[in-house]
């Protein structure tokens, strides 16, 4: 694929890679941007290299998660080596901070804190089903896990959140 | 107690996507700083040190292995097989790097006189040129 094509299904996917982007880095839209921008770099520069086995979407839902995840462990190590801060303050842990409950919207603060209280894995899985609308198999390639582990975090994911939801227990 | 369905849930995530949607920073903007290098200045540095860092190390090596053998280089190296008068004398300055382990109190005494060894090195001399 050429790099003014890829760059046009890079923009065309945009609006889907910032939202995954968010729930990557803990819905801070900083570090949210900063990776995103380093997975566009990665992709655009030829770093990442898409071979086709998937949809370009799934490939580059990877690239961002990846990149993450990356960003999480680099910052994690900063802090830990340059500030002497404890690494359990990390502004990138998976989980939705204290930021998510200031959304001006409520219904959108509850389902972000509702989020919070189930395993990042099966937030990953329910952001990419219930959010993105992918299959669970599609899940599974981004999330880099069996078809089979992604089912098992789905459906207990599922079941936590619409639990947590109906009563209002979030953290 | 009733909790929300598939379809429920959908809903969430919707309107949750919706004002994500609207947040977005520019895709120009980001793909244009990303150009400029902005995101990975952190992360260049790093492989280019440890490149220039094993070089240093693989040139000291190869230096230090070139001098061994300079200094360990046998004397009949070089000389087509016959032994020539300047191979006597290399032989007779050559010492072992380990010399100086065999140095045991009182090897003064067994070693030979200057002058017996001077007669003994001009009749070897002769004899390899005849």
């Amino acid at each position: 694929m050429e790099r003014s094509e890829l760059e046009r299904e890079l923009e065309a996917l945009h609006a889907e890679s910032w939202g995954w982007a968010l729930a990557c880095c803990a819905r801070d839209p900083e570090l949210a941007e900063d990776a995103l921008q380093t997975a566009y770099l990665r992709v655009l520069s030829g770093r990442a290299k898409f071979d086709g086995r998937s949809s370009l979407r799934t490939w580059v839902f990877g690239v961002i998660r990846m990149t993450a995840i990356e960003e999480h462990r680099r910052r994690h190590a900063w802090m830990a080596r340059n500030a002497g801060v404890d690494a359990t303050m990390d502004v990138a842990d998976p989980s939705p901070g204290a930021d998510a409950t200031a959304e001006s919207s409520e219904q959108r603060a509850i389902l972000i804190a509702a989020l919070a209280t189930v395993s990042a894995r099966q937030r990953e899985v329910l952001q990419l089903v219930f959010y993105h609308g992918m299959t669970i198999e599609e899940a599974a390639r981004v999330m880099g896990v069996s078809v089979g582990s992604a089912r098992t975090h789905y459906e207990r994911g599922k079941k936590a959140l619409a639990h947590t939801l109906a009563t209002g227990a979030t953290r | 107690m009733n909790l929300p369905d598939d379809d429920e849930l959908r809903a969430r995530f919707e309107a949750l996507r919706q004002e994500d949607r609207g947040r977005a920073p520019d895709f120009r903007g980001m793909v244009d700083r990303a150009r400029a290098g902005r995101s990975l200045p952190r992360r260049s540095g790093i492989p280019l040190l440890r490149i220039a860092a094993a070089a240093a190390i693989v040139l000291a090596v190869a230096i230090g292995v070139r001098k061994a053998r300079q200094h360990s280089v046998s004397p009949r190296d070089g000389s087509g097989g016959s032994f020539g008068a300047d191979d006597t004398v290399s032989i007779s300055r050559w010492k072992s790097p380990t010399a100086s382990l065999l140095r045991t109190s009182g090897s003064e005494v067994l070693a030979s006189s200057k002058i017996l060894s001077s007669v003994l090195d001009g009749a070897s001399r002769a004899a390899v040129q005849h």
